[in-house]
């Protein structure tokens, strides 16, 4: 399969940003379970979270193109 | 908790973060938790002890999912695997579940979505996964 240099550049980012995704929301659920949490800090790290998920929804809308487009030529790859 | 503990989930993931991130969710959560970087060191775990789950990244230097997935298979059929993939590389949803995937995850992934789908896959309630 031709192998673009943008599909592998999403492959190399898609990658980085699920780890990003996943730990930060780990952390958010720990700060929030917490007494003593400072608000700012749970607003702050919220914010950084829903960029990461607009990120990833510009992944996931890419992919959608490519796919229709046949770049990959497979649903999901 | 202690019900789930009787499961044992293997993640085999050559990203380091990833890979320790969901071991400690899935063991926070009760599960018991086996890691792994290769597909190669996987399967060894798996012949080793008693696999409830494997979850793997498809693209992993020293042994990919595929092939991991066939050793699976040919070893134990009964042992079900979700798998990750990127979407923009080689290896399609349909080469995955072909090989014997349960089920197949694009990176980059809801962590809560993944927490789903291993309930799902293992057919835990969300009310047992509560408590």
């Amino acid at each position: 399969m031709i192998e673009t240099e943008e599909r592998k550049f999403l492959h190399d980012i898609a990658s980085p940003v699920g780890t990003a995704i996943f730990v930060l929301d780990m952390v958010l659920d720990s700060m929030k379970n917490r007494p003593n949490a400072n608000p700012d800090e749970l607003a702050q790290a919220q914010q950084v979270f829903d960029v990461l998920g607009q990120i990833k929804k510009k992944i996931e809308e890419r992919r959608q193109i490519l796919i229709q487009q046949g770049v990959p030529s497979s649903k999901t790859s | 908790m202690q019900s789930l503990k009787k499961y044992t989930i293997l993640v085999v993931d050559d990203d380091e973060t990833l890979r320790n991130a969901i071991a400690f969710d899935f063991k926070r959560k009760g599960f018991t938790v086996l890691v792994s970087e290769s597909g190669a060191k996987a399967f060894e775990l798996v012949k080793a002890n008693k696999i409830d789950l494997v979850i793997s990244d498809i693209r992993m230097p020293g042994g990919d999912g595929l092939s991991l997935l066939e050793q699976i298979r040919a070893y134990n059929p009964g042992i079900p695997a979700v798998i990750f993939v990127t979407g923009f590389a080689d290896t399609t949803e349909e080469s995955c579940l072909a090989k014997g995937a349960k089920k197949v995850i694009a990176k980059p992934f809801d962590r809560k979505h993944l927490m789903t789908t291993v309930l799902e896959v293992l057919n835990i309630s969300h009310d047992t996964a509560a408590q």
